[in-house]
């Protein structure tokens, strides 16, 4: 009897899990970095591949094909033509909607399924070691004698966080933005080797690019655009204490192709939330100097509107918006 | 004598079996990237990434230097035999290469670039272990002022001379110039010249132009020029052993190649700068110059070590200040952080041991690599004694798949043969297609760091005649027209007088 009901228990439990025929996912997942190997981007997919694998949270692989060109356009505009389909996600950044104010292209945020953001990393100005300036405030102050008199360095072309990192805290301190010297190098590999050589008098870039020199004592950096300080950079004042107004985050957010069939927005918004959970993740993002900035889709689309709508106001100061069409 | 004692224990670390064999596969994989135009070492080394969650760190970083150094050798092998240079370094490769092929040399000059890669590579690890520190600290005097001159400098020497015709020469670079400015201006974030069409936004890549500027274009010369001898035309494999006087012919443009090569190799843009200076010194000190372009062993031997040295030297700025220069060192550097590392001004000294398996596993790696590219001589010259009718097909499959590796578009193949064309007709015109490459390599780099140069100027032109490396490279350069003028009027007034 008791057999006969354990046997039947048996039964009942193996047939419980019975996939529904069309149980999500039933293929591989393109994972699409909008950048090139060796990219920040690129870095995020490989990732989060890895910590897929080392959680055993892939029910299916991941097939990382990165689709940089375009300043990552090609990475949205491959996503377009998979609309409706739920087997592609992009990894990208703010500039989904920088490209789009100045024109590069013609898919906004209406043409993309935003999953979550899963990464930020804050924005510095840094100068060498031996540079007059000990303060972003003298940095500030030189700039209101005359906005031309600094030229700053930023690791991309504008517009990019790396620039807006200049723009934002000059506009703050009612410098006019539109007389700044701002010039871009080829990658923060050029950048870092442009301030470390004394050529850029004050760069802007991201942490993780200089933290290397930062902790060897070779650059200091002057201030941060994180909310709070770092405790990464104890010693380094955020804009706000600074008192100056801003806030900049450069983050790396996933996202489906335009409408994602729900299930699949539904499978993957859980996903990413366990994997931000786990330890290899955090690992992961402490190895790479990457701050946790985990955001579930809701949170992420609020928050992608309220920048569009600041960057639109900036690009306008700049004059880089396009003609409306 | 402490380097060698730490080089010895390195040297015992990368020859356990799980390293040795690290090395080798990563050795056989990058010299078949090398060969595959369109895959370069980067992308391959990013594919590895997943692999190294299950070997050590020691034994992955050992296979991704095989794959970056088996590149560089692979690199000759399609620029000598199907003049399809894989990547801007060995543009220089197949401008001599290839003739020599034609001229059943194809053997010889495989096996001086196999072995001038070997000299280059070895050679260039040695200073990397020497003098990586103090030519960091030089690589960083280096701003946009030095870059542009240096440029420039890079351009007049290795352009005017492969032509004639100056005024020819100058025209193809400025065809190549146009073409650099393709894609998003890196100073405004606009568009020039896109028209609209996303895949030239990030403008035109150097492979796209040099596949189709030698490739299709030589096949297009061969469909135009070939009439009536269909069929049974072919090069001729001939012998692959240099001579005595061949190998005299070398030595000297391969030490000079593997200075210049490693050089540059700190510096942005190194691999492809260090080929072209290489090639260009050669000609000029060269008694015979009339004979580069159509088949000088030196040409073959310099640029080749040249572009291997640089390897050693690209490593330095990674190393010794965490600066990746290169998408390749981009992609190590990610590697190097995975495992928690951090290449920066201390790693050399925090992770010595794990720095000197490395530093000697490129000894190792470069062994191997003749050992294994120098008999693969024989075999491939072979491809030479395929019927011209039958080979130039193949010639063409290969360079649009090429084209289609970049970034599997579609767009870039039809680019392939739009450059095919360019250079067919400028060749038909008598216009030397080499300068366009040069052009196009050479040419962002020229235009943004004068642009960065006056941006950052406080006394605007001036700042090229200030600043002492910029004044010493434009000097250099004006020695080098006023040279060339003054020979030129001795040869008319030698030509009138006769």
């Amino acid at each position: 009897m008791v057999h006969r009901l354990a046997l039947s228990l048996a039964l009942l439990l193996a047939a419980l899990p019975a996939p529904s025929p069309a149980a999500y996912p039933t293929q591989p997942i393109e994972l699409i970095p909008a950048g090139d190997p060796g990219g920040g981007l690129d870095l995020h997919a490989r990732m989060v591949e890895m910590v897929f694998q080392q959680e055993k949270l892939a029910d299916k692989p991941f097939t990382v094909i990165n689709k940089g060109a375009g300043g990552g356009n090609a990475a949205t505009a491959y996503m377009v033509t998979k609309k409706g389909e739920g087997y592609q996600l992009q990894i990208n950044t703010n500039r989904v909607l920088l490209n789009a104010l100045k024109g590069t292209t013609k898919h906004t945020l209406k043409d993309m399924t935003p999953i979550a953001r899963l990464t930020a990393e804050y924005e510095i100005w840094v100068v060498r070691a031996d540079s007059p300036f000990k303060s972003a405030r003298d940095v500030i102050a030189r700039l209101k004698e005359n906005p031309a008199s600094i030229a700053f360095g930023i690791g991309t072309a504008p517009p990019a966080t790396d620039h807006l990192n200049v723009i934002m805290p000059a506009k703050a301190s009612g410098i006019d933005v539109t007389r700044l010297k701002v010039v871009a190098f080829r990658g923060a590999g050029d950048l870092a080797t442009q301030i470390l050589g004394g050529h850029v008098a004050v760069g802007s870039t991201s942490i993780s690019e200089l933290i290397a020199n930062i902790d060897a004592g070779k650059l200091r950096p002057l201030a941060v655009s994180a909310p709070h300080r770092l405790e990464r950079m104890k010693e380094v004042p955020t804009w706000k204490e600074l008192g100056v107004d801003v806030e900049l985050a450069h983050w790396r957010g996933v996202f489906g192709p335009p409408e994602m069939p729900r299930e699949a927005q539904e499978y993957w918004q859980k996903k990413f939330a366990q994997m931000a959970g786990t330890r290899s993740w955090k690992e992961a993002l402490a190895k790479n100097e990457l701050m946790d900035a985990f955001a579930p889709a809701e949170q992420f689309q609020k928050e992608l509107e309220r920048d569009n709508v600041q960057f639109r106001e900036l690009l306008g100061t700049l004059g880089m918006l396009a003609p409306a069409p | 004598m402490e380097i060698l004692t730490q080089l010895l224990a390195g040297l015992g670390g990368a020859m356990t079996g799980a390293n040795l064999l690290a090395c080798l596969v990563g050795c056989l994989l990058g010299t078949i990237v090398g060969v595959l135009p369109g895959i370069g070492p980067s992308a391959t080394v990013a594919l590895l990434i997943p692999v190294a969650y299950v070997i050590t760190p020691t034994s992955s970083l050992i296979m991704m230097l095989g794959v970056y150094a088996g590149a560089m050798y692979g690199g000759a092998l399609t620029s000598i035999l199907v003049n399809i240079p894989g990547e801007a370094s060995s543009v220089m490769t197949a401008v001599d290469g290839y003739q020599m092929a034609k001229q059943g040399k194809g053997g010889v000059a495989l096996v001086v670039s196999q072995v001038g890669s070997f000299i280059g590579g070895t050679l260039s690890i040695v200073g990397l272990m020497l003098i990586a520190r103090p030519l960091a600290d030089f690589a960083l005097r280096f701003g946009p002022a030095e870059y542009f001159s240096l440029m420039a400098f890079a351009l007049v020497l290795a352009s005017t001379l492969v032509s004639d015709s100056p005024l020819r020469g100058i025209i193809g670079v400025v065809v190549g110039l146009l073409v650099a400015t393709v894609g998003t201006d890196l100073q405004t974030g606009v568009p020039r010249f896109a028209f609209d069409i996303p895949e030239l936004l990030d403008g035109i890549e150097d492979v796209i132009v040099i596949i189709g500027v030698f490739g299709v274009s030589e096949v297009l010369w061969y469909l135009a020029t070939s009439r009536g001898r269909e069929g049974t035309e072919k090069m001729d494999a001939g012998r692959w052993k240099p001579t005595a006087a061949e190998w005299r012919q070398s030595g000297w443009p391969m030490v000079r190649g593997t200075l210049v090569g490693f050089f540059t190799g700190v510096l942005a843009a190194g691999a492809s700068l260090g080929s072209f200076l290489a090639y260009g010194l050669e000609r000029r000190l060269s008694r015979t110059p009339e004979r580069f372009g159509k088949g000088a062993i030196e040409g073959v031997a310099s640029c080749e070590t040249a572009n291997n040295a640089s390897t050693g030297g690209a490593l330095i700025p990674l190393l010794t200040l965490g600066i990746p220069l290169s998408g390749t060192t981009a992609v190590l550097l990610s590697v190097l952080l995975m495992y928690g590392l951090r290449p920066g001004p201390n790693l050399m000294v925090e992770q010595a041991g794990l720095m000197w398996t490395v530093i000697a596993s490129m000894y190792v790696a470069n062994v191997l690599l003749l050992i294994l590219n120098l008999p693969a001589v024989g075999l491939f010259v072979q491809i030479l004694k395929i019927p011209l009718t039958f080979l130039m097909p193949i010639v063409l499959v290969f360079a649009s798949v090429g084209a289609l590796a970049l970034n599997n578009n579609l767009f870039d193949i039809g680019l392939v043969f739009a450059f095919g064309v360019l250079g067919f007709g400028m060749r038909w015109l008598g216009f030397p297609t080499v300068s366009v490459v040069l052009g196009v390599v050479l040419g962002e780099r020229l235009e943004q760091s004068l642009r960065q140069a006056l941006m950052m100027s406080d006394n605007g032109p001036l700042t090229f005649v200030t600043k002492p490396i910029s004044l010493f490279f434009l000097l250099l350069t004006a020695a080098l027209v006023g040279l060339d003028l003054l020979a030129r009027r001795r040869g008319h007034q030698a030509g009138e007088a006769a």
